[in-house]
């Protein structure tokens, strides 16, 4: 009979125990959504984990693909402007409105999109990937 | 008054390489296209409402322009030619109502430009659903649209008509600039006549030039160099810092002319005598006719365009043999105070009076400067190069280096580490070099999150944008 308490206190204790650390793990894992971000952790250069196919650029080649209107006059031509959002001209060139082009030129990795200006025409073209193509029909 | 001859003789030139007929045959398929060059046409366009019936679903089992359900007596549909300068003749064209079921017109009329007059050329009334040819003799004189209209007068309960028209042909030339909100093309002042309006041209004067472009698009980009190669350094990135600015100048046939590229020698944090140069990778070395504003070369071989020999298929251009012939301090050492960069500008001649080198014009697409390819030599040793990572070594370089202390490189593996680690980073912009023996990472506090990322955390890294970007103590 001792036994048999002594055990179904035992068994007392560590349910109201359990409970406890439950409690207290919740309540851990509760507040953290209110705190701050944990620093980085900063460490040496020799010590980072780095992808073999990581390319270590900070800018990235863009290869714009213009399609020209092949039924429009030959004599039609303007200077395409590739601009950034804020106005800095990456790339410009004298376009025949007729005629296929492959242009390339690099942007800083941090540039979203591009301003693309050609006569009346203009254009926003989202960086979605490192080949766009422009064909003057969308504006 | 000459002027005015000049301009009109060059219109009129401009017309004569023009085709003599304006034809639409709608095979495109798509009518954005045709929208794109100048016809007036559009689904969902309440002036217009035609569209393109494509994948050969037209009347003829090909592709035609259609207009929208004839469904009300409102409802008028048009579809529109570009601006004609106009020759007499005969406008053609073949057409078909479907499912004709009230009194509907079809009626041809020509716009004249500026005044906008309409003038009607023929009314139409379909009797049937058969096909039928049309040819309307016109006597037109000057630019106009001409504009095919369908007009409901009569209909009956549940009418679904819809015309088709196809094949047309129109005496006359083409006048309309897509690229001008589709009005009449007014030939540009071209002073030197290369091709370029004076308005766009940064040479109105020189048909030999037409445009500069800059990489970076403004100021200057780095080169940051670690020296100990093969073997890990201190990773302060700042044994050799380097700024870059290219100025290309090109011509309206897309040719590279010449090519003014600033270097900025900044921080020396080197004992060592380190030398510096680039590739450009796409460059046949005799495509350069020459090369000017380098800094010494002793120890070096250099031809007589300026370029390095022994690269026989990409040109190279060495900047300084030395260093510490041109910055004394080594401009990384906090405490002491730093001394001016020294300024390289360097000229490179692709094209003399529109004539290129014996190597060929090299087109500003293929120059490719983004992947252009600098690299310090190490202590006068030709052979020990460094590069960016992945970016290969030059024919100069001593290969049984690759391998050795803590380099890894190999093929398609250059100038990484066994554990990826680079020797040198290329920064689009201004970069505030680390001072001595600060490391990058504990310098710029987001530089780890970017690298194990992949890049894809912490683009703008190098940046000073926020607060916790980086610990200025530890910048130079």
């Amino acid at each position: 009979m001792y036994k048999n308490m002594t055990t179904m206190n035992l068994i007392k204790k560590t349910t109201l125990s359990g409970l406890a650390l439950l409690f207290f793990i919740f309540s851990l894992s509760s507040c953290k959504k209110d705190l701050p971000p944990a620093p980085e952790k900063l460490g040496n250069t020799t010590d980072l984990n780095v992808s073999a196919d990581f390319d270590w650029k900070t800018s990235r080649e863009i290869t714009l693909n213009v399609i020209g209107l092949k039924e429009v006059n030959p004599i039609i031509a303007n200077t395409l402007y590739v601009n950034s959002s804020a106005g800095v001209t990456y790339y410009k060139d004298l376009l025949t409105m007729n005629k296929d082009y492959t242009i390339k030129f690099a942007v800083p990795s941090t540039e979203t999109s591009l301003m693309l200006k050609y006569g009346t025409k203009t254009l926003t073209l989202p960086i979605t990937s490192n080949s766009l193509t422009f064909d003057y029909i969308t504006q | 008054m000459k002027k005015i001859l000049f301009i009109t003789l060059l219109f009129l030139g401009a017309l004569a390489g023009f085709s003599q007929t304006v034809t639409n045959n709608f095979k495109d398929g798509n009518w954005k296209y045709y929208d794109g060059i100048c016809w007036g046409i559009g689904p969902e366009d309440k002036y217009f409402g035609t569209d393109v019936l494509g994948n050969g679903a037209g009347f003829n089992g090909t592709d035609v322009c259609q207009t929208a359900q004839l469904k009300n007596k409102s409802q008028i549909c048009r579809l529109e030619s570009p601006w004609i300068d106009m020759k007499s003749g005969k406008i053609q064209f073949d057409h078909v109502m479907k499912e004709l079921s009230g009194t509907i017109y079809l009626k041809v009329i020509a716009i004249k430009n500026v005044t906008n007059e309409e003038f009607q050329l023929a009314s139409i009334k379909y009797d049937d659903h058969t096909l039928k040819s049309v040819s309307i003799d016109e006597n037109l004189s000057g630019i106009y649209k001409i504009q095919w209209k369908w007009e409901v007068t009569s209909l009956k309960e549940d009418m679904k008509a819809r015309g088709q028209i196809d094949n047309i042909v129109i005496p006359g030339t083409n006048v309309s600039d897509p690229s001008h909100n589709c009005d009449v093309y007014i030939p540009c002042t071209d002073t030197d006549k290369d091709g370029v309006c004076d308005n766009e041209d940064q040479y109105p004067n020189d048909p030999d030039r037409a445009y500069d472009n800059y990489y970076p698009a403004t100021g200057f980009g780095t080169i940051a160099f670690e020296d100990n190669w093969p073997a890990y350094g201190d990773y302060d990135l700042n044994d050799l810092v380097m700024g870059y600015k290219f100025k290309i100048v090109s011509n309206a046939q897309h040719n590279v002319v010449e090519i003014f590229n600033t270097m900025l020698l900044r921080a020396n944090g080197a004992g060592m005598e380190n030398g510096f140069g680039y590739q450009l990778p796409n460059v046949n070395p005799t495509s350069i006719r020459s090369v000017t504003g380098t800094g010494d070369q002793t120890g070096y071989t250099i031809g007589a365009n300026g370029t390095e020999t022994g690269n026989p298929t990409n040109a190279t251009i060495i900047v300084f043999d030395r260093s510490h012939r041109y910055m004394n301090e080594w401009n990384t050492q906090l405490g002491v105070a730093p001394v001016p960069a020294y300024q390289f500008d360097i000229y490179l001649e692709f094209m003399k009076n529109g004539v290129p080198g014996p190597g060929g014009a090299i087109s500003v697409t293929n120059l490719n400067i983004a992947q252009w390819n600098p690299f310090l030599v190490v202590n006068g040793q030709r052979g020990r190069e460094v590069h960016l990572p992945n970016y290969l070594p030059t024919d100069q370089a001593d290969v049984t280096l690759f391998g050795t202390g803590d380099d890894d490189t190999r093929i398609g593996h250059y100038y990484k580490s066994k554990t990826n680690l680079p020797w040198a980073l290329d920064i689009y912009g201004q970069f505030d070099y680390p001072a001595e023996h600060m490391d990058i990472s504990l310098t710029y506090l987001h530089f780890g999150a970017w690298v194990e990322s992949s890049g894809s955390k912490f683009l703008d890294w190098w940046s000073n944008k926020g607060t916790g970007y980086r610990d200025n103590a530890k910048i130079y």
